[in-house]
């Protein structure tokens, strides 16, 4: 077992240590923007107390407990640093697990006198190691830039137990499904549940007379991400006892992933096949059918991600307005969180969640632009391609099925967010909801046609870049202002471009300039990619 | 006879490693044409550049009288291709990834789809994750033989196929030729190409080392005889053309070059022969003694000198 654990680390020493390391320096560059920005107790309270009075900064921050500086950066980022310890967790328990079982290397390892569990043993066991490591990592980060260190080894401990919790769900989310593509759905589907429960929970809490601590109502609970949240470091009720569910919920789920892989034959999984179709479905014949069939599961996965933000647009748009309506310092600062334009506070607080919005319909759309190359690499181009279809015309298909994606993500986020608006008796926003989910559109389309430059040019990076540039632009467009970079900076996010809509004044130059560059980009692509060698 | 495929000091370089050095290949038109190297000799990077997948470095090729590159759309209508490692859609049954490959040259002639499925006696209603590397081949296989083509290019199609399937593709192969197709055959399997190929082209680090007919290469070989006879080893090994010459329990063993048959048979008959093997040059010999050079050589060189 410690053999294939040795062997299971080294393949993954270095994609380890970017998510740790990459965690670290965001936990001790956010605290040490935020002792800048908000330097003095004073200046902390009226945050907070702004933070408190508004269920959607709730909702994508935290709980704030206390105006220490420590309890200030948790509130703001403790939501993040868990959610990146529970992705890393997750693709990468299921990477060995049933990654390993469909590539046919479990096979390997299986036929040697080894037990049947010890495969999924080591993983586990490489699961820990990492979230120390993170637990380490995210501490020193904080105690780094001097907050207490207390407080930072509670935030770091909290940070490993939701990595930790998640091992355990994906290690049995890879018993469950039978391809690793299913698992890595359903373990990280639960990681976006877990946020949405901590988000709604927190958001419906109860705020104290102060406006400086808010008691979360039952969702949160359900929560591994929310358990972290309730660890409260550097607060007054700062508390390691919630990590105890983490740490059951993962014992408990490795446990049964371990019991179950000894029963079960290699290459099932409990979720049974069954028989398909003997011809090809019309719309499966050709090219351009084939690129949408392999990516229509990935599309209503990301549409079912804008469906709930548009229903959290919708139904927490009243609530949040009443909260500040009668403040107008209050306003006058949530207004600020969203660039671009003057725009009344229901549109600035709709716009902030379709922001959101259009972070999804991005991912989507760079999906599907780097699923040409994954056809690439796992050799089915080669038999696309023996085809009566140039590379130049599989560029276009994987392009088109980026623009159908980002079209599906915004219409499912935009419909959601107007249906509930009508369903809370704001009928009116309807058109409104939709407008603001379509002006995304543009920013998304720059990914599609970066991206897609990118397979055309450097083939062998177009996976590392694509994510790459989703991940800067969304740090930047989100955490550009936290972090206090400068606007030149900021400015080379297309989400930093991207107008209030509907306001008072907007800008539409801005939309017109990003679609009329993504437009030129993916026309230099498409000749381009005609002109390279299949690269394996 | 009109080339189908023309190649000529094609060249293939991947950064500083030249997987094609002055390749030359030529298939004409109707004939079957066994495409013969060791794993590593540049096959499949030849038909990759045959396919216009990539781009030669230099050299001349066409296919089809189209530039593979240039023109790979318009070659593809005409060309049915199998690749030695079938990689397929894990999330497409078996019959969804036929269709799909086969609408893309035009769509399977719907009567072949179906007898063919049944010859290869082939499910196609799984998911493609759950074939074995024979079902896989199959898939290309019927998707390849489904829709007439003017040219098929098979990379070791038989790879993975048990004998009695195997057979099945032979069929395939007799009747696309008595259709009036062309076929290259990359394979290692010296009995299939033996078997199935009109010529053949043997190429070894990224060269063409022979080609032409099985009897033109034959001739270039050795037939191996076994004899019980009283004739004693030092005579025979006097003869010309006469190689290798050991005994083996009772008889002599050795091999005769093609031209000097007739003298040794003389020399045998006078000598008075009890028992007599005579093995037919094969094409494995020819294979081992180009590269059975090699290994020898190779050994050679890990004595120290």
């Amino acid at each position: 077992m410690f053999r294939l654990f040795r062997a299971q680390l080294r393949r993954d020493r270095w994609q380890l240590l970017y998510w740790i390391l990459g965690n670290g320096l965001f936990a001790a560059a956010s605290a040490s923007a935020l002792a800048q920005e908000f330097g003095n107790l004073a200046e902390r309270t009226a945050i907070l107390k702004l933070a408190s009075g508004n269920r959607a900064l709730l909702a994508i921050r935290g709980i704030p407990d206390g105006a220490t500086e420590g309890a200030t950066v948790y509130f703001e980022i403790f939501t993040y640093l868990a959610l990146v310890a529970a992705l890393m967790s997750t693709f990468m328990t299921v990477r060995h697990s049933r990654g390993d079982e469909e590539a046919g290397r479990a096979e390997l390892i299986g036929s040697t006198p080894i037990a049947r569990s010890s495969a999924l043993a080591a993983t586990l066991l490489l699961g820990i190691l990492a979230n120390v490591a993170m637990v380490i990592v995210v501490t020193a980060g904080f105690a780094a830039v001097g907050l207490p260190f207390g407080g930072a080894a509670f935030a770091g401990l909290a940070t490993g137990a939701a990595g930790l919790a998640f091992c355990g769900v994906a290690a049995l989310a890879a018993q469950l499904a039978r391809t690793s593509r299913a698992a890595n759905t359903i373990a990280g589907g639960l990681v976006g549940v877990a946020f949405l429960l901590r988000a709604v929970g927190d958001a419906l809490g109860t705020a104290s007379a102060d406006g400086l601590h808010v008691t979360s109502t039952w969702p949160s609970w359900l929560s591994p991400i929310g358990w972290g949240q309730q660890v409260r470091a550097w607060g007054a009720d700062e508390s390691l006892l919630p990590l105890l569910l983490s740490v059951t919920l993962a014992v408990l789920a490795g446990a049964v992933a371990v019991v179950l892989v000894r029963r079960r034959d290699l290459g099932s999984g409990l979720v049974g096949e069954r028989a398909g179709r003997a011809t090809a479905s019309r719309t499966l014949r050709g090219s351009f059918g084939l690129a949408w069939r392999l990516q229509r599961a990935g599309v209503i996965g990301w549409a079912v991600g804008g469906v709930l933000l548009g229903l959290f647009a919708g139904g927490l748009a009243d609530p949040a307005i009443a909260a500040v309506k009668d403040n107008g310092d209050l306003a006058a600062a949530v207004q600020g969180l969203v660039g671009g334009g003057t725009a009344g506070l229901f549109d600035t607080f709709v716009a902030a969640i379709m922001a959101f919005l259009g972070i999804l319909a991005a991912g989507a759309a760079i999906q599907a632009v780097l699923r040409g190359r994954s056809e690439e690499v796992d050799g089915h181009s080669e038999l696309l391609l023996s085809g009566a279809v140039s590379k130049a015309r599989a560029l276009l298909d994987s392009i088109l099925v980026a623009l159908l994606s980002i079209v599906a993500v915004l219409l499912a986020g935009g419909l959601a967010a107007g249906l509930t608006f009508i369903a809370v008796g704001h009928p009116d926003r309807f058109g409104s909801s939709l407008a603001a989910a379509f002006v995304q559109l543009p920013a998304a389309l720059v990914f599609v046609a970066a991206s897609a430059l990118v397979f055309a040019l450097l083939p062998r990076l177009t996976v590392g870049l694509g994510w790459g540039m989703l991940t800067v632009g969304f740090v930047l467009g989100q955490f550009g202002g936290l972090l206090k970079l400068p606007d030149w900076l900021r400015d080379v996010s297309p989400f930093t471009h991207t107008p209030v809509v509907p306001g008072d004044r907007v800008d539409w130059t801005p939309l017109l300039v990003m679609a009329a560059i993504s437009i030129a980009v993916a026309a230099v692509s498409i000749p381009l990619a005609r002109r390279r060698d299949l690269v394996s | 006879m009109t080339e189908l495929i023309e190649a000529s000091g094609l060249v293939k370089t991947f950064g500083r490693v030249r997987a094609l050095d002055g390749l030359d290949l030529s298939v004409a038109s109707g004939e079957v044409h066994g495409f013969l190297g060791p794993n590593g000799a540049g096959k499949s990077t030849t038909i990759r550049v045959l396919l216009g997948l990539i781009r030669a470095s230099g050299g001349s090729v066409s296919v089809l009288g189209l530039d593979p590159w240039g023109d790979a759309v318009q070659a593809h209508r005409d060309i049915a291709y199998v690749p030695g490692d079938v990689n397929l859609w894990p999330s497409l049954t078996g019959g969804e990834a036929i269709d799909l490959l086969t609408s893309l040259r035009g769509g399977a002639a719907a009567g072949l789809r179906a007898d063919l499925i049944e010859e290869f006696e082939f499910d196609p209603r799984k998911k493609a994750r759950s074939y074995s590397k024979g079902n896989r081949q199959k898939v290309a296989l019927i998707a390849a033989f489904a829709r007439p083509a003017s040219l098929y290019i098979l990379d070791e199609p038989t790879s993975g196929l048990d004998p009695v399937m195997e057979a099945v593709f032979r069929r395939q192969i007799t009747r696309v030729k008595k259709d009036g197709a062309t076929v290259l055959l990359s394979s290692h399997i010296l009995s299939e190409v033996e078997e199935l190929c009109d010529r053949v082209t043997i190429i070894r680090s990224g060269k063409t080392v022979e080609t032409g007919t099985l009897s033109e290469l034959r001739h270039l070989t050795r037939t191996s005889f076994a004899v019980v006879t009283g004739a004693d080893a030092a005579t025979i090994g006097s003869l010309p053309g006469v190689h290798d010459v050991h005994t083996q329990a009772d008889k002599l063993v050795f091999d005769v070059d093609t031209d000097s048959l007739q003298p040794v048979l003389a020399a045998l008959a006078s000598s008075g022969v009890q028992g007599l093997t005579v093995a037919p040059p094969s094409l494995e010999d020819l294979f081992l003694r180009h590269y059975g050079a090699d290994l020898s050589r190779l050994e050679f060189e890990k004595e120290p000198a």
